[in-house]
């Protein structure tokens, strides 16, 4: 009945180990020289929990008496639970299933962890070929323009490696002096230098033509593939990672690609067939010499490799801190309706400012940084230049090296400094141009402002009591195309109205301007029986709560989005939010509590849970005027009761306008307004407006014949 | 009931059992097994700690771990030590990057650890300026409680971290 082999687990907490067997119906205990044993008849059963930072495996005994017996770090959790099973199905007297070998995330090789826990894909180990043929893959399409752009390249360098040949040696010693085997030959000789420059010119444009075209297509491919990978991804794979993070990658990364395409790798094949052309000339021309000119050659590779890791980490920084700093851009811009209700637009600019300090903080160290290094490298070469002028000289002096050796030394010296500049300097360029920050300032920017009266004018109500009546308002996001004509009612304070219209009837542009997110083209909102454009946009924001269909939550805890609308709110106050929105009881027991993070790490919370979140924040704000956007739809049914009960007490006592697809969800409602085409078209209780028979009792019945139709009960 | 409830400290008495859980006795109520949660982990060690029935209710907050008698403290302290276990990271040994993963050796106040930790953003969480948490591959959790005391190299790795 027992399985054969009886691995033991163990307890890795304590300096201590305790280990735990199950062989042949006895559950065995020891640490040390200790040890305690439970036969199968005594055990009800084994039970493994997972804590926050270990995990527990307990025993359960036939009188119900529970203890712990082992506890051991998370890793352990495989193991432990296969223990669990095994005894417990030994002990209800289950045959064993053999489980199914799971491929686990290592390698089983060389025992490291999968980078892509998804993907038991290990890169040690992994065939490297395979990697590079899928970059290469890429290629075949283009194979004729890359050989093209290769051949262009070596010709290039070919054709640039005889200009000083031609302007050092051969002019100086074949041309100027009498005995050469040009001599006099000026005029020839200038034009074969001019036509092998005008060469390298016409072969470099023809190659950067080629090379632009070919590279903006790999990389529209690229992208291509980017963004289908992207679709294929599940909704699972959005939620966790920031979306700023994302934009950022796939822009930018997006961008590098092309910068290394475009200039990045033409330069450095282009450099490194230099490199090795030069050096290749310069010992050919005259080897001592040579020797003597490349010594800071190694030193300066060997600086390089040095200081690379370093500024490496260096970029590795300024990248994840403009990362995040777009996260934060991202973050107030697709939850900007919630910034601008609770009015915390200071509070946004604050964390902005403090992402955007580190950026530059981190930029300033990149700057010191190369600023440094780069010119140290520069000088380290140019010490080679030196080496020439002294000892070439000297040789020059002694007879042994002809005056245009000289020459053709310095000119190639030339040529090669820069190529080895260029590597020294390829990290640095590959891995600027990050920032992005500038198209969103060009969003932000042209946000549209609301109109301001003169200060003297500006009327403080710090106090509301939530009175709302519209004018004669009409309203169009574009001009001439209105969404809401001549829209007039008047709602006392603390009273409930339902907003209720066909999709597109303009029910959310009411909503906006009662918030006052948009002023009425024509027409007047008045609150407390104030223009709404003369009140202090801070105290109406403060008092005006929404809560709606998709909700914002910030990246941070979930204590710093309950705190939200009230920055500095007591751990108390918060915790008090929590519990009138029912939602203290699923906070507590996630592992980090109120200091879960939030869009961060594996946490995914359900539909309910963050409405829950979102009416604890409001309840916190206390805002005297509420809005409710559809706030009970994509609520699975399960939570809708505890959802529906948060939002019953946030509406005591507050003037509140909801709107829900779901007309039975606005039962509660005192008044309902029917808006339709724009226009308000019916006002009263339920009851009235259905013996009405007009809009509403239309809606109203073509809902619930739907919902019938589907099962569910309007 | 929409209030916060919080647990009568004059009659509360929370003991470890001989089977080493915590059982809570409430005047007339005896729980013989519950669960410890704190809301607020990070900041609050010892405060707004939420007693529950296993798997269940709620049944009152601790305001304040020292509101109760020295027993219940213990008991409360060492179960949350277990539930919360997080070594103290005191010095890096070594780390090594390799493939998206980060090799480390750590020495901890819970003895030498070596443990894997996976990509940057699931791997430290910043509690404030000084302290951190390191998370690695299976979930646990290492702290440091001052990145000031750290020698400059592990400091700088961090910091690429963060």
């Amino acid at each position: 009945m027992t399985s054969k082999d009886s691995p033991a687990i163990y307890g890795d907490l304590d300096s201590q180990v305790q280990e735990l067997t199950w062989d042949t119906g006895i559950l065995t205990w020891r640490e040390g020289d200790k040890g305690r044993t439970w036969s199968a008849a005594e055990l009800e059963k084994v039970k493994l929990h997972h804590y926050v930072g270990s995990l527990t495996v307990n025993a359960v005994l036939q009188d119900g008496q529970e203890l712990v017996l082992l506890r051991g770090s998370q890793g352990l959790a495989r193991q432990y639970q296969m223990f669990v099973q095994r005894v417990n199905g030994d002990l209800q007297g289950k045959s064993e299933e053999r489980q199914q070998e799971d491929p686990g995330d290592r390698c089983p090789k060389c025992q490291r962890f999968y980078p892509d826990p998804a993907r038991p894909v290990c890169p040690r180990c992994l065939d490297k070929r395979s990697l590079t043929k899928r970059v290469m893959g890429l290629a075949p399409p283009y194979l004729k323009e890359i050989l093209l752009i290769v051949a262009l390249m070596l010709s290039s360098s070919l054709v640039g490696l005889v200009s000083p040949y031609l302007g050092g040696r051969i002019f100086f010693d074949e041309v100027l002096p009498a005995q050469g085997r040009f001599a006099g030959m000026i005029g020839q000789v200038v034009a074969a230098m001019f036509a092998a420059q005008l060469l390298t010119l016409l072969l470099n444009i023809w190659q950067g033509r080629v090379n632009s075209r070919v590279s903006a297509r790999i990389i529209f491919d690229l992208k291509t593939q980017v963004f289908t990978a992207m679709q294929r991804l599940s909704l699972k794979f959005y939620n966790h990672q920031q979306t700023g993070s994302l934009m950022t990658r796939v822009n930018n990364d997006a961008t590098h690609l092309q910068y290394f395409f475009h200039d990045g790798l033409p330069f450095f094949i282009v450099n490194s067939m230099r490199l090795v052309g030069i050096t290749l000339v310069l010992l050919y021309m005259d080897w001592q010499l040579a020797l003597l000119v490349l010594i800071p050659v190694p030193l300066i590779v060997l600086g390089t490799a040095k200081l690379r890791p370093l500024l490496w980490r260096l970029y590795t920084k300024r990248f994840r801190a403009s990362s995040r700093l777009n996260a934060i851009v991202n973050d107030s811009l697709s939850g900007v309706r919630v910034v601008k209700a609770f009015g915390t637009e200071e509070a946004e600019l604050q964390r902005f400012s403090h992402g955007n300090q580190r950026v530059f903080a981190v930029n300033q160290e990149v700057g010191h940084m190369s600023s440094t290094v780069f010119p140290t490298l520069s000088y380290l070469m140019s010490l080679g230049a030196l080496v020439i002028w002294g000892i070439g000289g000297s040789r020059v002096l002694r007879g042994e090296l002809t005056f245009g050796t000289l020459m053709a030394f310095t000119g190639y010296l030339g040529m090669l400094y820069g190529p080895l500049d260029f590597m020294t300097r390829v990290v640095d360029w590959w891995s600027s141009s990050m920032n992005s920050a500038q198209r969103i300032f060009e969003v932000i920017d042209s946000t549209e402002l609301l109109w301001a009266p003169p200060a003297d004018q500006l009327v403080s109500k710090p106090k509301l009591a939530g009175a709302v009546e519209l004018r004669d308002v009409t309203f169009g996001y574009e001009e001439g195309k209105p969404v809401l004509e001549e829209i007039s009612f008047s709602v006392q304070p603390g009273e409930m109205i339902g907003i209720v219209g066909r999709s597109g009837a303009g029910k959310s542009t009411l909503i906006n301007l009662i918030s006052r997110l948009y002023d009425p083209v024509a027409g007047t909102v008045l609150i407390d029986g104030a223009d709404a454009r003369y009140i202090d946009q801070q105290d109406l924001r403060r008092q005006i709560g929404m809560v709606l269909q998709d909700t914002f939550l910030f990246k941070g805890t979930i204590y710093e989005n309950i705190a939200y609308g009230k920055p500095g709110a007591s751990l108390e106050d918060v915790m008090e939010a929590a519990r009138v929105a029912n939602a203290h009881d699923f906070i507590t027991k996630l592992p980090d509590g109120y200091e879960t993070v939030l869009g961060h790490r594996n946490l995914d919370l359900s539909g309910g849970e963050k409405q829950r979140i979102s009416i604890a924040r409001a309840i916190l704000h206390n805002p005297q005027i509420l809005i409710l956007d559809e706030a009970t739809a994509s609520i699975d049914t399960e939570t809708e009761q505890l959802v529906q009960e948060a939002l019953e007490r946030l509406v005591q006592g507050r003037t509140t306008f909801a709107i829900a697809h779901r007309l039975s969800t606005l039962r509660q409602a005192d008044r309902l307004f029917v808006i339709d085409r724009g226009r308000l078209a019916e006002v009263g209780s339920h009851q009235e407006l259905l013996k009405q028979k007009g809009v509403y009792y239309k809606l109203f019945t073509a809902q619930r014949e739907a919902l019938a139709h589907i099962g569910v009960a309007g | 009931m929409a209030d916060l409830e919080y647990l009568d400290v004059s009659k509360a008495r929370l003991r470890t059992t001989a089977g080493g859980l915590v059982s809570l006795n409430l005047g007339d109520q005896f729980y013989p097994k519950v669960d410890l949660h704190l809301a607020f982990p990070f900041t609050e060690p010892e405060r707004f700690i939420s007693v529950r029935e296993p798997e269940g209710e709620e049944i009152g907050l601790i305001r304040d771990l020292s509101e109760l008698d020295a027993a219940s403290q213990k008991a409360v302290r060492d179960e949350l030590s277990w539930r919360y276990y997080t070594p103290q990271i005191k010095r890096i040994v070594s780390y090594k990057e390799e493939f998206g993963h980060t090799y480390w050796e750590v020495e901890t106040d819970r003895g030498l650890r070596k443990f894997v930790t996976r990509g940057r953003d699931q791997t430290v969480r910043s509690i404030s300026a000084r302290r951190t948490l390191i998370i690695d591959v299976s979930g646990n959790r290492y702290e440091i409680a001052d990145l000031a005391e750290l020698d400059a190299r592990s400091r700088d790795y961090l910091a690429t971290l963060l």
